[in-house]
């Protein structure tokens, strides 16, 4: 995607402050469209005229199913007298990122785009609102941008999404190569227009795109918090070890509500992010209940979790089986030595010594977990990127989607081509690369063609 | 020798187009070429059009060019493709009488106001450091014009291959020209090889045509151009369809070592979408068959074009695999198939006009930029013609946009990409295919056409009338109303259409799909049966939604378009870009940020950076003139 040049009109959106837990997060709107967007969540600018530069407090409503999605202040800027030097409009709203993500989907869904790093800073210099130094330093924000993508991609590399995509983009340029060829190939003795390989093709290509978009509505750690599950042997003290880590914070102890998660039984925010402490069955049982059966439970709890917390008795020796949990975890797991204060010489490097008793190492707990927290936002903006790449995800999905069913209707291959393409171009923006002649290589690779 | 305007060398397809272009834009023309009577022959198949190239004969037929003219006279059988699909890519398709095509052209260019065609082959360029003012040729002689137009097609250094043999020259019984391609790889131009093969002639009577099945053109002829007669002159023929079979399959795998193509005697790239026989065997092992058409060359020759099966084996090789073809049993080659080598200059090296970089005044059309078809060829003909008449008349460039005309998409990929096989036009290469019809060409072409004095008065006159006519139908279709009276219902019913549930525009009725326009006769309106005048206008209507989301694409791309680069800008100076987007983009200088994005290899942040860069010093320059 590029910028667009001056005179463009679409207007573009985005949360403005950090992602996370804070006081307030801002989303910012700018572009032609900004005002009669927000008339259509916010019913207080039906009573009242929106006058630039002043606050109004109100409900923003979901213009799907009418429900509150939070009670914010909204500030118009009109007639140009904007950061952007665009209409623009401001929404301070409750610094929960699940409330933030939820007001932006509804922008996005109400027309707006999401904005590109940097767009709105680069939109306030086409507008002569900012000067040339100021552009130089859009322009290495770009760049900077482009480098920690770059970054991103690699790291997705590793996790498959780069694999799995590039099956997508395969699967859609054989679709696409097989209109074309049908097209421009009328009379050549080829087998064109594969109906039943463009359906399969296109079906597998809409579930995997789906699934893209569902993992990352759900599983981004910023929005969803930090799962951490406490695990360990009956009796060696993983409940109180919680209630010290819990109480002392005063922290919020019941369930965030729309959280549907029913074994979480606790919160902890850490520099804005909230952690999750996840029940196991190993926590609930009792000692006199059959241990084993309580460790495979929480095995399995414990697979799904971002992080483990292994609790040890350093009172007593370590078992074969213990040793076996821990390695089992290996990678995502912190080893804890409970009942340090019974402890009369603490020389072991093994794990982090504690006591829920005295309070000793609570501290070096918290320490941990942020620095987890702080390994795993590194940037921001990774999700910000990977956010822009869900929503073109969202449209290669819905483009698909209406090709498969042009197909169906076994409309002019023309036209359903026109409706792929477009599809696949956010695919590949998405990938950051380009069209090119992919398709025609495909025709001549795939098809015997010559007159 | 006298003193012209703009010389042009060579008179085949481009070269024609070229010289009437250059004429009707109102500068005095000199065409070359090596034989008066082998003016636009059709050296390989007999067909002018099929898709994306009939769209292009009928762009330049509204640009005022001859091609469409001239098919439509010689016609001999024609058909429209993709009839039943999507209103773009139906494609118009005339096979011709080669010998009236041919002559027809030749005459017309002899008798062209302001056209002087001599017969004379080119051997150098007459330079004064880089601009070019005239030709000298093989005999020594000389000619001055301040523009020149290079149209060699595959003379130059072409050197023809069958089997072992191998032979200079362009085509069967014409010798190549040299020097040309020498002097401009001297002055630094990146010369290149290609390569394109034909099939064999056969004699008609010696065909058993029973075995064999018929193809027949359509029952309606559809001209080319505005200005034809809707009535064909010629006789309509037939054509037939036969296979190759596994026998003839293993003759050719066995004799594959005697094929230059496989023995590296060609280094030349040839079309992947027309392989050689020998190509698909190899490369499609798996099919047991491959179709071949065979169309006759003319009405009085008894020369049958054997579609789809060209190669450049021994003739022995040839006469064996050929009989083993249904109905070739006893068959007799009239001309053998062969493959022709040729130089070629990289299109990158020109610009959207035609003209080159290096040396002022020069221009090329055609084969020489590394296209392949007729059709490719006449259409930059008529553009390097229009450019270089403009160039002495001191006016600005005449350039179509991608979404203007497949002429447009087509000099704009070879400018922009290069080419490493012969590029040929296909629909799927025009990103805004759907605007580019074959029934909307005047709507697209008409006034820039007339603007840019392409298109004469006369002719200008009948077809405005013809595009007022289709717009007025259209804004009746809008304005009168259908209302829901018993005859109206009765009428929709028995088009098993819904019936009215309150007042409709005819626009909205014809919107229906099972509602054509000649439909709408059933209810209360006046219609024409000019198929000039309602096919348009429906195609609009059916297609509205579809054409409007184009619009949008177009006019997203267009903010692109719209940012111009100086043919000096300096890429190496924008922060961000990579040494290898540096040297591309320096390379082929983009006159468009749109274009810009088109090139391979440079990557969406670049653009994003030239376009910070470019505004930013835009400003810049802004603040200096205001102070």
């Amino acid at each position: 995607m590029h910028f667009a040049p001056d005179g463009d009109t679409d207007t573009i959106c985005a949360v403005s402050t950090a992602m996370g837990y804070g006081g307030i997060g801002v989303l910012r709107l700018s572009g032609a469209q900004s005002l009669s967007i927000i008339r259509k969540v916010f019913p207080k600018f039906e009573k009242e005229k929106a006058e630039s530069h002043r606050a109004v407090f109100g409900a923003l409503i979901s213009s799907k199913d009418k429900t509150t999605l939070d009670e914010v202040i909204v500030t118009p800027f009109l007639g140009g007298k904007s950061y952007t030097g665009e209409e623009s409009v401001e929404i301070s709203c409750h610094g929960s990122p699940v409330v933030q993500r939820r007001i932006q989907d509804e922008l996005i869904s109400l027309g707006a785009r999401l904005a590109l790093p940097g767009e709105f800073t680069y939109r306030a210099f086409v507008n002569g609102k900012i000067d040339l130094i100021q552009a130089e330093a859009v322009l290495s924000l770009i760049e900077s941008e482009s480098a920690r993508s770059a970054d991103v991609s690699l790291k997705q590399l590793r996790g498959g999404l780069s694999k799995e995509l590039s099956l997508l983009k395969d699967d859609l340029i054989w679709v696409l190569a097989n209109l074309e060829a049908s097209i421009d190939f009328e009379h050549e003795d080829i087998d064109v227009l594969q109906y039943e390989g463009i359906s399969l093709r296109l079906k597998r290509v809409q579930e995997k795109l789906s699934h893209f978009v569902d993992s990352f509505h759900e599983g981004k750690m910023l929005s969803s918090g930090l799962q951490v599950v406490i695990l360990g042997l009956p009796n060696v003290g993983k409940s109180s070890l919680l209630n010290a880590l819990l109480d002392e914070d005063r922290a919020i102890v019941t369930d965030i509500p729309g959280t549907t998660r029913d074994a979480v039984i606790g919160n902890l925010i850490l520099n804005g992010v909230r952690i999750e402490f996840v029940d196991t069955a190993g926590i609930r049982e009792s000692v006199d209940e059959v241990e084993q059966i309580g460790v495979e439970k929480s095995i399995s709890v414990a697979e799904g979790a971002d992080l483990v917390l292994y609790v040890l008795d350093s009172t007593k020796e370590r078992s074969d089986e213990e040793d076996q949990l821990m390695e089992r975890f290996s990678g995502k797991v912190k080893i804890l030595l409970n009942k340090s204060d019974l402890l009369s010489s603490k020389h072991s490097t093994f794990g982090i010594h504690v006591s829920a008793k005295t309070g000793e190492g609570i501290e070096s707990i918290k320490a941990l977990l942020r620095e987890e927290i702080e390994r795993r936002t590194s940037g921001n903006s990774d999700v910000v990127i990977q956010s822009r790449q869900a929503e073109l995800f969202e449209i290669a999905k819905l483009k698909v989607e209406k090709t498969k069913s042009l197909v169906g209707e076994k409309q002019s291959p023309d036209l359903i081509a026109l409706e792929l393409r477009e599809g696949l171009d956010a695919l590949l923006e998405s990938s950051g690369e380009r069209f090119d002649d992919q398709v025609m290589d495909r025709v001549f690779s795939e098809f015997c063609i010559g007159k | 020798m006298m003193n012209f305007d703009v010389i042009v060398v060579g008179a085949g397809h481009a070269g024609v187009e070229a010289a009437f272009a250059a004429a009707r834009v109102g500068v005095r023309v000199l065409v070359l070429t090596s034989d008066m009577n082998k003016i636009a022959v059709m050296s390989c198949n007999p067909a002018i059009g099929g898709l994306a190239k009939g769209h292009m004969v009928r762009e330049i037929d509204v640009l005022g060019g001859e091609m469409g003219v001239v098919t439509d006279k010689s016609c001999i059988q024609f058909k429209r493709l993709n009839s039943r699909k999507g209103p773009a890519v139906r494609g118009s398709r005339a096979q011709c009488d080669k010998e009236i095509y041919a002559t027809l052209m030749g005459e017309r260019l002899k008798s062209y106001p302001n056209v002087k065609v001599q017969a004379e082959e080119v051997q150098s360029l007459i330079l004064e450091k880089d601009q070019v003012c005239g030709v000298v040729t093989k005999n020594e002689r000389k000619a001055f014009a301040k523009t020149v137009i290079l149209t060699t097609g595959t003379f130059m250094n072409g050197v023809m291959h069958m089997g072992d043999n191998q032979e200079s020259g362009g085509r069967v019984g014409e010798s190549a020209t040299c020097g040309l391609s020498d002097q401009l790889n001297d002055f630094g131009f990146e010369v290149r090889r290609l390569k394109t093969g034909t099939p064999a002639r056969l004699a008609k009577e010696s065909i058993n045509f029973e075995r064999m099945e018929v193809q027949r053109g359509d029952e309606v002829f559809r001209p080319f151009s505005l200005r034809s007669s809707k009535e064909l002159v010629l006789p309509q023929v037939v054509c037939h369809m036969g296979y190759t079979n596994p026998r003839t399959h293993d003759v050719i795998r066995k004799n594959f070592h005697k094929s230059p193509m496989f023995s590296g005697k060609i280094e030349g790239l040839g079309p992947r979408y027309c392989p050689s026989i020998e190509d698909k065997v190899e490369r499609f092992s798996e099919k047991d068959r491959h179709q071949t058409f065979l169309e006759p060359e003319g009405l009085n020759t008894n020369s049958i074009y054997l579609q789809g099966i060209s190669t450049s084996l021994p003739i022995a090789v040839q006469d064996e695999f050929l009989r083993t073809i249904e109905g070739l049993e006893n068959v007799r080659v009239l001309r053998y198939g062969y493959a022709v080598e040729y130089d070629f200059i990289m299109p990158t090296e020109i610009r959207h006009t035609l003209e080159t970089r290096k040396i002022k005044g020069l221009y090329f059309a055609g084969q020489i930029n590394g296209t392949s078809g007729y059709e490719e060829a006449a259409a930059q003909g008529l553009m390097a013609g229009t450019n270089a008449a403009r160039n002495v008349l001191g006016k600005d460039p005449f350039i179509l946009a991608r979404n203007e005309a497949y002429i447009g998409v087509l000099i704009d990929d070879l400018v922009t990409k290069g080419t490493k096989e012969p590029y040929r036009m296909f629909t799927s290469r025009a990103e805004f295919r759907l605007n580019l019809r074959e029934d909307n060409t005047l709507e697209r072409l008409l006034e820039i056409g007339h603007k840019n004095l392409l298109v004469q008065d006369v002719d200008y006159e009948k077809l405005s009338a013809l595009k007022e006519k289709r717009s007025s139908l259209m804004n009746d279709l809008s304005k009168r109303v259908l209302t829901p009276k018993p005859q109206v219902q009765k009428a929709l019913q028995e088009m098993g259409s819904p019936v009215l549930q309150k007042p409709q525009s005819f626009k909205q009725i014809l919107r229906r799909s099972e509602i054509s326009y000649l439909d709408l006769r059933a209810f209360d309106i006046e219609i024409t049966q000019n198929v000039d005048v309602y096919e348009p206008v429906e195609i609009a209507v059916k297609y509205e939604g579809y054409i409007s989301r184009q619009d949008e694409l177009i006019a997203q791309a267009k903010k692109l378009e719209s940012l111009e680069l100086d043919e000096s800008f300096p890429f190496e100076s924008v922060k961000g870009l990579s040494k290898e987007e540096i040297e591309k983009l320096s390379k082929i200088q983009p006159r468009t940020l749109g274009q810009a994005s088109r090139i391979s290899g440079v990557n969406p942040s670049a653009i994003q950076a030239i376009m910070l860069y470019h505004r930013a010093n835009r400003s810049n320059l802004n603040k200096a003139t205001a102070h």
